[in-house]
């Protein structure tokens, strides 16, 4: 007997549940002291900052509710991870900095559970560091930093341990939605990846591949 | 942040649950797992830094809202825009949302046709077919009036539909 639609889609999100490692790590950061530090910056609006988002947020929550009482898609890793970065990019920094140094951020996402260092292939580039919060890549927790280069183009550089979970990421360039450029490459144990600079698609064959 | 700038939680508990289904419709909105592992990152981290209940009522719209900027609202201005004048007739719109008819359709055409969907349509699709929720409670939860509401839910009704009767036909 064919199923109802509702009982096809019940069907698809139980087919679809979330990593048990994901809620583990969730649940973990409900304990006390368990949410991840994000140390003051040397502009003092670090907490300010992050109080003013979770308030805003919040707020149109609290707003919304007072109101109203008055494939998935077959991704590759590659192809899932580009999606998840570029997703990250449009995300503000949770600390503004001015000028900061990889060991000043370091500072500031204490929680990581990696060295966070300056990457080799940014050397020279003259990025100023404006930014960073952490994120979540894949269920690893990692840092995003908020990069400018000196013509004022944003960036967010993302890093995070490179375990068994990145291994079939490879190494290139992805174009997320045609719009977003994400470099990915490994260096020190760490998988790096550049978002951002550039609103043109890379020519084919390029890098590894295109993600509509 | 500090442990000792970490609110007192007012729900004490194993949020499992309640995270599980914030993934499921994390899901729904962005159909695509990567995506909804970081809405629901985002939005508990909002929750537990705000000190918010541990409840559907707080978790969801917090997606919602992240939901919205990450994507410049553009996906559920889409469902947003649909004018009232749309609305079927009431009688008719119960009908659909009742939907109990066997669907024609194998569990590819089904994952194809809610792929299809615009996010506020799967998003409706989810709080009634998964949550449970009534058609007044996917107002209140997505701030949407409950002819709109209807209205998504029986567009989307009827385009899962239709793909699984084309489906089911074949290439002419």
């Amino acid at each position: 007997m064919d199923a109802t639609l509702r009982e096809h889609v019940r069907a698809y999100y139980a087919r679809h549940p979330p990593p048990p490692e994901l809620l583990d790590r969730l649940a973990a950061l409900a304990e006390p002291g368990g949410l991840p530090r994000e140390g003051r910056s040397p502009l003092g609006r670090a907490g300010l900052y992050a109080a003013a988002l979770a308030v805003v947020v919040l707020a149109c929550v609290a707003a919304a509710l007072v109101g109203r009482h008055v494939g998935l898609r077959g991704d590759s890793p590659a192809v899932a991870l580009g999606r998840q970065l570029a997703l990250n990019h449009t995300h503000p920094p949770t600390v503004e900095l001015s000028d900061a140094t990889y060991a000043e951020v370091a500072a500031l996402l204490a929680d990581l559970d990696f060295p966070l260092v300056e990457p080799a292939r940014l050397r020279g580039a003259q990025f100023t560091i404006t930014g960073a919060r952490y994120c979540v890549l894949r269920d690893h927790l990692a840092a995003q930093l908020e990069l400018h280069d000196p013509v004022g183009r944003r960036y967010s550089l993302f890093a995070v341990r490179r375990g068994p979970t990145f291994e079939a990421v490879p190494e290139g360039v992805l174009t997320v939605a045609g719009r977003v450029r994400v470099e990915v490459w490994s260096e020190g144990g760490l998988l790096y990846a550049l978002a951002g600079g550039t609103t043109r698609r890379e020519p084919a064959g390029s890098g590894i591949g295109i993600v509509s | 942040m500090s442990a000792a700038d970490q609110p007192e939680h007012p729900s004490p508990g194993d949020p499992r649950e309640l995270l599980a289904h914030g993934y499921g419709y994390a899901l729904a909105l962005t159909h695509d797992a990567a995506q909804a592992e970081t809405l629901l990152y985002d939005a508990w981290i909002t929750v537990l830094r705000a000190g918010g209940p541990w409840e559907r009522l707080y978790l969801y719209p917090a997606i919602r809202h992240i939901y919205e900027v990450h994507a410049g609202g553009e996906a559920l201005a889409e469902a947003e825009a649909i004018s009232e004048h749309d609305v079927f007739a009431a009688d008719a719109l119960d009908v659909a949302v009742g939907d109990d008819e066997p669907l024609e359709g194998g569990e590819a055409t089904v994952a194809q046709a809610l792929g299809a969907l615009r996010s506020g349509e799967r998003e409706g699709l989810y709080l009634i077919a998964v949550d449970g929720c009534s058609v007044d409670e996917v107002a209140e939860l997505t701030g949407r009036t409950r002819g709109t509401v209807l209205t998504v839910l029986s567009g989307a009704f009827r385009s899962v539909r239709a793909a699984c009767h084309d489906a089911r036909k074949g290439p002419a």
